[in-house]
């Protein structure tokens, strides 16, 4: 007995260890593409399977011509594993540029391993197109270390900025629901999001902008991004009874919550990021008990963001029976990288480079374009990371509608203009929102709140809690928010005061400039402190809260030293040959312009004498 | 002089095959370069180098004291996170933060200790794995300092070429298991701690009944052990570059007792043997990766079940055969004691 | 906000205690560590899942399946893998997780690395003081009750549970009193693995199936197991209780570092083991000289 197993396992190792033995010489007129992924999980599946569709694309219709020569595309499925093992990780492509001699790499998906990977690639000088690693700080290098990370460039998913920046879109559109079907006004927002790095500038972010969004924050839970139990979490959130909950999810407690929520009736509207929410299996995994999970995605069945899309989700679905994820945009990346061998003409990292920074390519999430090496503002927008916005990439909000996932956003009716351009569009296939009944319910025998009497006036008639500036050598004085950090750095003439919220933005400048119109005064004094592109809009006359000083106020946009797309509210008076101007600049990407709020603190300055 | 030298060597290495083995294999190991520079085939190598350490120090600390440590990655990654901040923060170069980092994993090792000293057994082992989950929980709440899930990254490199990197990893490791073999040589007469640690391993009751202070020699234990696992934790933080939550993980930590135990415990040289047989084995096994982990637990499993002391126990026990009176070893085809003449028999 | 504390307390340390018995019971028998206990219960709810949802069997017959399947195999793991080198303990250990793991890819293989989830058995929510609990929650508490008293009586009341203790107390002398230990070892998995694989159908409704889900319970268990004294079976369940309650009290006081609620229950038992070496019931090894 003992005889015989030991042969058995024996026999069996032999064969495992002399099969692969058999590796094929490098053919000529062929390219070979190191496909990067954790290929037994489903990241890496949808990794391959893109891949496999492109490269079957692309042979099937004659290869890639280079100059007069044809070559076939040939996949190397390189299982980095890296999920379970990092250092393995860059063991496997250091293996398949070395061992299969790939001529470039796309794929990756942990971000912990996609550093180490991409190192390898760079290393060698091979291209690395990242299809899934989301974080800008990979990308930041390219900036850093040109030379080194240049043949480094991220196709999807856009990084965790733009992500939340989508997240508010998202969630403005259900307040906006919240507030026409139920005449809640200021909905409460509880904010759950896994405990891991991507997610902390998001919720910070939203911490800050929700209640400038007209919302109340009821709390932050953070839990681990694998708990297997949520309850806890839910009871207390519960407790607090919101009206949103906002997920920021990317590993299984996405699931493990979007079921618990169902199972436990939560009247909510549940809308954020949850990775898990969008994969085919996710109502099979909560038993149908995440319906209503409205979640920001890549794809959705039926919606076209190109004329690709529709053609590349049903011929995906029907080879795996599975949604594509965002890392089935191997497929993009095979096929961009086509073209760009084709313009380029050659194989050659160094000569492709330059190309594929110049590339603009109809992918099937949208448009893909990198952004430049001079962009001026890193993070967000890192050098050969993809472009955001109407045009380019948006992503599009999915919900869960009785098992099926329906695109439902964006919407013409809730899009708005920012600094990325007019999201008062719709992409063709798209449906309307649902509210869960039970939340429905809720909302309905809820008192409909009544909009709350404007807050009596605090002493002093303002609603913050102010800190006072001082000029004395001009004889005026102003008020600002008491969190405002002062930055004496930024105090040269003609400025002659600054102070910024935390989050860096809003900002606030008094400067006293010599100048004869208001315009002037606020191109010259704001031009003198770095920024450009100073666009003043049209002036109106207003009255000073003390009641008597007239003054002259504007809004202003502005390019900020930073590279931001700036909004000012500008404010001046004239006292003698000079302007004192109060300007307050926010940046929308992080905090949007409120120009009542944003009056109210210019409007304070008072003058002695 | 050199005469007697060359009598010892030929006494204690050549005449004791599994000694010859050793030779053999770290001669291969520093002439390899010569055979082939693939840098892919000198990574793995590389990996094997660090993971080597690793295990021989958890034999070092578990095996020899009978105090089997499920939290081993602890060492492993503190020592790569400081490794990581002094480098990045602060600026030092390798050659500072690997034994700076080395000397606050033995920091970790003593603050462990102390709670451990007072429990034995399972209970031991329970509270050693609960230690770098703990530590796993802190670096996630300060994403500030530690990265997060992303770890640190960007560090200064080993050394500017592959072969250095290799032959770095190489001399640090052979460094490291000739003093922790030689630290737990029973027979040395150099060092009593190899008689002492065998001693409390067998029975701590009888050893402190024979006025050995066993807390201070587990203190030790501890110390040692952590010390080379943070050697080991730099250097893979500097040779991937990169510093993270990996580096904790329960898995490494359960991987170091499967490399060694595989080999075969209490013994330094199972645990090379079972780093060098199964990291290779599991890097080849990548031409099937669907079925690469099963294989590999199932040759732990199948050869465990046969070999139950570990492979290098086992193939040594073949080979050489220690002689019944003077308790020299002695190759197998012996039939009589080479010293002293006795049957083997 | 004190009901929901309170209640969500008793719920998870209900299901905490019914996966820490078994693992319990296995130690405190044959002295052995199964890192593999936890992997019958990820065994128990795949079994689960894929009868009821791909062979479309009823709710009771998948479980009784699952059940019986799950601790065939356990027994027949033991009875191959572990019994014939029980003496060398490490490399039992190690062949658990060896064992542990070639589950994981078994299942890996068959169902790929895909979250599944396995039906609840009764869905909804109940509502107590206002605080919502779900169904299959309740049920799990009520199974732990009824496994505890079943374990109980097979442990007081039986002649099986004499030879059980006897041997948990000194497998030698049992041995000479005409026991069969390789006999009641194999019982002891056997109960153990079906502990673990109730647990299984009954907690893998609420979390999610998925290969790896054998992990972090295991971390889990083992440490309720060890505060409350290895081998003790009343002292794993209120150790049950007292990690719940420190989990609870991380997520309701500090929401926004939920996630410490694992390494919190650590340090948890760390100080408790400090204080108290032995645990809270525990036997003292001190006195055992292997």
């Amino acid at each position: 007995m003992k005889k015989i197993l030991f042969l058995f396992f024996t026999c069996l190792l032999l064969v495992a260890l002399f099969l692969p033995a058999c590796a094929a010489p490098k053919e000529e007129n062929v390219i070979k593409v190191g496909v990067v992924g954790p290929m037994q999980f489903i990241q890496g599946e949808h990794h391959w399977a893109g891949a496999t569709m492109a490269a079957e694309e692309i042979n099937d219709a004659g290869g890639v011509k280079i100059g007069d020569q044809n070559y076939t595309i040939q996949l190397v499925k390189v299982d980095s594993d890296e999920i379970r093992d990092v250092a393995g990780a860059a063991s496997a492509v250091e293996r398949a540029i070395t061992v299969d001699k790939v001529d470039f790499l796309i794929g990756g998906f942990r971000t912990e391993a996609v550093y180490p990977m991409s190192d390898v690639a760079m290393d060698y000088g091979k291209i690395f197109l990242n299809v899934g690693a989301a974080t800008a700080a990979l990308q930041a290098r390219v900036a850093e270390d040109y030379d080194r990370y240049k043949y480094f460039f991220k196709v999807t998913p856009y990084n965790e900025f733009f992500l939340v920046t989508t997240d508010f879109k998202m969630l403005a559109m259900v307040a906006e629901i919240l507030k026409q079907d139920f005449g809640i006004t200021k909905p409460r927002v509880a904010i759950i999001a896994e405990k891991l790095e991507w997610a902390e500038a998001m919720v910070a972010l939203a911490q800050a902008n929700l209640p400038k969004m007209g919302m109340e924050v009821v709390g932050v839970w953070r839990p681990s991004d694998t708990a297997t139990d949520v309850t806890a979490e839910l009871t207390a959130i519960a407790a607090k009874e919101p009206h949103i909950i906002f997920t920021t999810f990317s590993g299984p407690v996405g699931i493990t919550y979007a079921k618990q929520r169902g199972e436990l009736e939560i009247p909510v509207v549940s809308v954020g990021i949850n990775v898990e929410a969008q994969k085919e299996g996710f109502w099979e995994a909560t038993g149908g008990k995440g319906n209503y999970e409205f979640v920001l995605n890549t794809y959705a069945k039926g919606v076209a963001m190109t004329d690709k899309t529709v053609a590349f989700f049903d011929e995906f679905e029907r080879r795996t029976g599975e949604f594509p994820t965002y890392t089935a945009a191997t497929y993009d990346a095979l096929l961009s990288m086509k073209a760009n061998i084709e313009k380029a003409g050659t194989l050659d990292s160094d000569a492709l480079v330059p190309v594929i920074e110049e590339s603009l390519f109809s992918g099937t999430a949208g448009m893909n374009k990198y952004y430049p090496l001079d962009s001026p503002a890193c993070p967000p927008m890192c050098p050969h990371d993809i472009m955001y916005g109407p045009g380019y990439q948006t992503g599009v909000g999915t919900q869960w509608q009785d098992g099926e996932l329906k695109g439902v956003w964006p919407k013409k009716e809730y899009g708005a203009v920012d600094d990325f351009g007019d999201w008062r569009f719709e992409y063709p296939g798209t449906v309307l929102l649902k509210i869960a009944p039970e939340a429905v319910e809720k909302f309905k025998s809820a008192p409909p709140e009544v909009e709350a009497p404007p807050e009596a006036p605090p002493p002093g008639g303002l609603s913050f809690e102010a800190a006072e500036y001082t000029n004395a050598d001009l004889g005026f004085s102003m008020k600002y928010p008491k969190n405002w950090k002062e930055n004496k750095d930024e105090e040269k003439d003609p400025s002659v005061f600054y102070a910024a919220d935390p989050a860096r933005v809003p900002t606030i400048r008094v400067m006293v400039v010599e100048a004869a119109t208001f315009a002037d005064a606020v191109k010259a004094g704001m031009g003198a402190s770095g920024n450009s592109d100073i666009k003043v809009g049209t002036e109106k006359e207003i009255t000073l809260a003390d009641g008597a000083t007239k003054a002259t106020a504007a809004k202003v946009n502005l390019k900020t030293t930073t590279g931001h797309n700036g909004e000012t509210y500008a404010l001046g008076v004239k006292k003698g040959d000079k302007w004192i101007v109060v300007a307050i600049t926010t940046v929308a990407l992080l905090v949007p312009y409120d120009e009542a709020e944003f009056s109210e603190i210019a409007t304070t300055l008072t003058f002695t004498k | 002089m050199l005469r007697r030298l060359v009598k010892d060597f030929q006494g204690d290495v050549l005449a004791i095959p599994g000694r010859l083995i050793a030779l053999i294999f770290f001669l291969l190991l520093f002439l390899l370069p010569l055979i082939t520079q693939e840098p892919y085939t000198l990574r793995i190598l590389i990996f094997a180098n660090i993971f080597v350490i690793f295990a021989v120090s958890w034999d070092f600390l578990s095996g020899y004291t009978g105090q089997v440590n499920f939290g081993h990655a602890l060492f492993f990654g503190v020592a790569a996170y400081t490794a990581a901040m002094l480098n990045k923060y602060i600026g030092l170069q390798p050659w500072a933060t690997i034994p700076i980092g080395a000397i606050v994993a033995v920091g970790a090792g003593v603050l462990m200790c102390l709670p451990a000293l007072r429990l034995r057994g399972p209970y031991l082992s329970l509270v050693t794995l609960a230690f770098p989950l703990i530590l796993l929980g802190v670096v996630k709440a300060f994403p500030d300092v530690t990265g997060g899930e992303h770890g640190i990254t960007g560090l200064t490199r080993l050394s500017e070429s592959r072969i250095t990197d290799y032959y770095i990893s190489a001399v640090v490791m052979t460094i490291s298991v000739f003093i922790m073999w030689k630290l737990t040589d029973a027979r040395s007469a150099l060092v009593r701690t190899g008689i002492i640690l065998h001693a409390i391993r067998e029975d701590e009751i009888a050893a402190r009944a024979s006025g050995i202070n066993t807390i201070r020699y587990k203190l030790l234990a501890f110390a040692v052990g952590g010390f080379f696992a943070g050697i080991a934790g730099g250097l893979f933080a500097h040779f991937m570059r990169i510093a993270g939550p990996s580096t904790l993980d329960l898995m490494l930590s359960f991987q170091a007792i499967i490399w060694t135990v595989f080999g075969g415990i209490v013994s330094i040289y199972g645990a090379v043997v079972g780093v060098y047989f199964l990291y290779p084995l599991m890097e080849f096994l990548r031409v099937i990766p669907e079925l690469r982990i099963l294989i590999f637990a199932a040759i732990v499993i199948v050869i465990l079940l046969f070999m139950p002391e570990g492979i290098a126990v086992w193939i040594r026990d073949k080979i050489e055969r220690a002689c019944p009176r003077c308790k020299l070893s002695n190759v197998w085809w012996r039939r009589t004691c080479r010293a002293c003449g006795a049957s083997l028999y | 906000m004190f009901q929901a504390f309170v209640i969500q307390v008793l719920v998870t340390g209900g299901v905490y205690a019914l996966l820490a018995v078994g693992f319990s019971l296995i130690f405190g028998v044959a002295r052995m560590i199964n890192l593999a206990h936890t992997a019958f219960f990820m065994l128990a709810a795949y079994g689960m899942f894929f009868c009821s949802l791909q062979l479309g069997l009823d709710p009771i017959s998948s479980i009784i399946l699952s059940i019986v399947v799950t601790t065939l195999i356990a027994v027949a793991s033991y009875k191959v893998f572990i019994d014939r080198i029980r003496e060398h303990q490490v490399t039992v250990l190690l062949i658990t997780i060896a064992l542990a793991m070639v589950f994981q890819e078994l299942m890996l293989l068959a169902f790929g690395a895909h979250f599944r989830a396995a039906p609840t058995l009764i869905s909804g929510f109940w509502e107590i003081f206002g605080v919502r609990v779900t169904y299959q929650q309740l049920l799990s508490l009520g199974i732990v009750l009824v496994v505890l008293i079943c374990v109980w009586a097979i442990l007081l009341r039986t002649k099986l549970g004499i030879a059980i203790r006897a041997t948990a107390q000194d497998a030698e002398i049992a041995n000479l009193m005409g026991i069969n230990v390789s006999r009641i070892l194999l019982i002891t998995m056997g109960i153990a693995a079906a502990l673990a694989a109730i647990s299984g159908v009954v907690v893998a409704p609420l979390w999610v199936v998925y290969p790896y889900m054998w992990l972090s319970p295991l971390v889990m268990v083992m440490a309720i197991v060890v505060l409350g004294g290895l081998g003790s079976i009343k002292g794993s369940v209120i150790g049950a209780f007292i990690i719940a309650l420190v989990e609870t009290l991380v997520v309701f006081l500090v929401p926004a570092g939920a996630f410490l609620k694992l390494a919190f229950a650590l340090l948890a038992m760390v100080i408790i083991l400090v204080v108290r070496p032995e645990g809270l019931f525990g036997v003292i090894f001190e006195e055992e000289r292997l």
